[in-house]
């Protein structure tokens, strides 16, 4: 694994010493210089304002606070490969993914795509799927028109015979026919229209894809069919993803590295087949936990009970140590900083000293 | 164990004189006392309607179009409007989606569960107040919260508000309409065990429709998984997941990445569910099915004895000549 030596050193000097001996950093960081990442955060942090609502709050004057979204987030996303981010709602991921699309502007920290900043990104070159494929395609517009709209601001392509052999170009590697390109949204089903969305991501030709939540509004059978099509258009045209999911199963599909979110702070983050594996961060390991898997049909104890505190009040040392089972003093007073374990990053305390058995 | 509510053929119609589309067709199903039926399906299969009819509330082109539905040994689904009023609520408890769409925003928590249980049960205001506490203990909702309007309370305590809400009142059913789909999956796993653990303890019986089959194997004693308006096959929660003998719950199942290891390959089901006026003759899995042969297009397969479940499929009946 290549990227995972990045990771913030929060002020731990020994970290370092951890991660040379596990003689992974060395080599990783030459190949980082040789192949420029497709997106690659530092430190990113993000804030939102939140002002008091209400009747009596419209006119107070009153500061607003800030709401810390995503904090400190750091990963590189390789050509090629999918990149997941799992969490609960309200975790940051979605901001994530806004960010990395460039939708919204990081408060703190750099986002870089093939060694340039992100705002010097041409249009077209990262593209979005959203989760509601009904919501994200105009209802008065044909498909046709949803697609070739987003060749127009690259411009791309200059006469008008080019735009339509594109755009059915398009909609033939999304699995339809050019002939759907003449439909309205209404006279297509959920998968078709997810398919059209992704048909319109890949018109001007990009390199990466943020995919948040894009089978989560369909059913079983036609989800099987878009992960499969995503998975074979990553392979024929080298697309990396950036993948944002609450659903892991579909993660565990998908992924070649998994980054799981608390509260707005990475809290493990390595190959998704180490983790899936082994899990090692208390919160990750519940999560899973708490998945009901039918292949299993054992009866399991859900043991991570409660909702995730609200991350305009974070509480202080780990964000995680209210729900824990294995916190102590340490986990309610210091934030964890990043361990390196194998091939994966871990922030917990427990972890770290090596106590990280659950029950 | 005699069926606390039975359904037999139940079917649903949709649509006006020319037009009308057999929305559900014979649906027929018993629950006992203690149990969970998880009722399964991709959208537009007729799981909601069949929660719909049961508790008679369709929506105006779609109408019962036969069958019955007896319930503690009455028959609701012939019973007068205003008696069926008296049935919901009382004999039958619902869960829905949205839990928002369940609580009055207006309202405190208690006020609500207090409203609801005097209009069912004849207690005083002191001795409702004292029972919706204890549901509340019940369904793990913390007490200090019954003075909380619903927009105080995060998704996972707003549908426990709701699930006190649809049992304060002691039904002997509870429909579950997709209950945990707005919610976080750790939460979900929370609802449904509380659910299962409800059922079993008050002897109720209860109807999951979800489209979540991991959920399902999680809650139901047995399954029924619908497609395009029929039951395609039911039987015991284990045997249905585990040796499948319907092409379409097989072709689900396996559609489902697992979370326990990784598949090279997700199979995935060819096309779509056909839409209601495009059913196929026969049997209505007959356009997207890999084992199917020349009687599949010719008659509708009833459900039989397959395996260890009951499976409406052709490959079943014991006098067909099966495929080579």
């Amino acid at each position: 694994m290549s990227c995972w030596s990045d990771m913030p050193r929060e002020h731990h000097q020994h970290e370092a010493a951890q991660a040379q001996a596990s003689g992974s950093s060395p080599a990783s960081t030459r190949l980082e210089q040789a192949v420029p990442c497709v997106l690659e955060l530092r430190h990113v942090t993000h804030y939102y304002a939140v002002r008091k609502s209400g009747l009596w709050h419209f006119s107070s004057g009153r500061r607003a606070r800030k709401l810390r979204a995503v904090d400190h987030v750091s990963f590189t996303l390789q050509s090629g490969t999918t990149l997941s981010v799992v969490g609960e709602s309200g975790c940051g991921k979605s901001t994530l993914a806004r960010l990395a699309a460039g939708l919204l502007s990081p408060s703190e920290g750099v986002i870089r795509t093939g060694g340039r900043r992100l705002s010097s990104v041409r249009a077209g070159e990262i593209n979005m799927v959203f989760q509601n494929p009904y919501a994200a395609l105009d209802p008065r517009w044909r498909v046709r028109r949803s697609v070739s709209e987003a060749l127009r601001p690259g411009g791309f392509l200059k006469s008008r015979r080019a735009v339509h052999d594109r755009t059915g170009e398009c909609l033939s590697r999304v699995g339809l026919s050019p002939a759907d390109g003449e439909k309205y949204p209404h006279q297509l089903s959920g998968g078709q229209r997810q398919r059209v969305c992704i048909a319109r991501a890949l018109a001007s030709s990009p390199r990466l894809l943020i995919c948040d939540e894009p089978t989560t509004a369909l059913d079983v059978s036609v989800q099987a069919q878009i992960l499969n099509l995503l998975r074979d258009l990553q392979r024929a045209l080298g697309l990396s993803y950036l993948f944002i999911s609450h659903d892991l199963p579909v993660v565990r599909y998908m992924s070649d590295d998994l980054a799981v979110m608390y509260l707005g702070r990475i809290v493990e983050m390595g190959p998704a087949e180490s983790i899936f594996s082994a899990p090692r961060h208390p919160y990750t390991r519940l999560l899973l936990e708490s998945v009901p898997d039918f292949t299993a049909m054992t009866h399991r104890r859900i043991r991570l009970a409660g909702d995730p505190p609200s991350p305009l009040d974070p509480p202080p040392g780990c964000p995680f140590h209210p729900r824990c089972p294995i916190a102590t003093a340490r986990c309610r007073v210091a934030k964890p900083a990043y361990t390196q374990h194998e091939d994966v990053l871990v922030a917990c305390h427990a972890v770290e000293e090596g106590r990280g058995g659950i029950g | 164990m005699p069926s606390l509510i039975e359904v037999k053929d139940l079917s649903v119609e949709i649509g006006a004189k020319q037009a009308v589309l057999l929305a559900l067709d014979r649906i027929s199903f018993a629950i006992a006392h203690g149990e969970v039926l998880g009722l399964v399906g991709e959208s537009g299969a007729g799981k909601s309607l069949t929660a719909a009819a049961i508790i008679r509330m369709l929506e105006a082109p779609a109408r019962i179009a036969g069958g019955q539905v007896v319930l503690n040994g009455v028959r609701i689904d012939s019973i007068s409007d205003n008696e069926m009023k008296r049935v919901r609520g009382r004999q039958i408890g619902t869960i829905f989606q949205n839990s928002l769409d369940a609580l009055d925003p207006l309202y405190t928590v208690g006020q609500q569960l207090v409203e609801t249980i005097r209009c069912h049960l004849p207690l005083s205001a002191s001795q409702a107040r004292k029972r919706a506490m204890e549901w509340l203990r019940e369904v793990e909702f913390p007490e200090q919260r019954f003075y909380a309007y619903p927009h105080e309370l995060s998704g996972g305590m707003r549908q426990r508000a709701a699930i006190a809400l649809a049992l304060c009142a002691e039904p002997y059913l509870l429909i579950a309409d997709e209950p945990t789909t707005a919610l976080d999956l750790p939460v979900q796993a929370q609802m449904v065990g509380l659910l299962k653990r409800l059922v079993q303890h008050k002897k109720m019986a209860a109807l999951l429709v979800t489209h979540n089959l991991g959920l399902v194997a999680l809650a139901a004693d047995r399954i029924a998984v619908m497609y395009a308006g029929r039951i395609v096959e039911m039987g015991p929660t284990r045997a249905v997941v585990q040796r499948p003998a319907h092409p379409y719950t097989m072709g689900l199942l396996e559609s489902i990445p697992p979370l326990s290891y990784r598949v090279r390959r997700l199979r995935q089901i060819a096309g779509t569910m056909p839409r209601l006026g495009a059913i196929p003759p026969g049997c209505p899995f007959s356009s997207r099915c890999n084992h199917v042969f020349a009687r599949c297009h010719r008659a509708r397969p009833e459900l039989m004895t397959a395996q260890m479940t009951q499976a409406a499929c052709w490959l079943h009946a014991e006098s067909t000549c099966k495929p080579t």
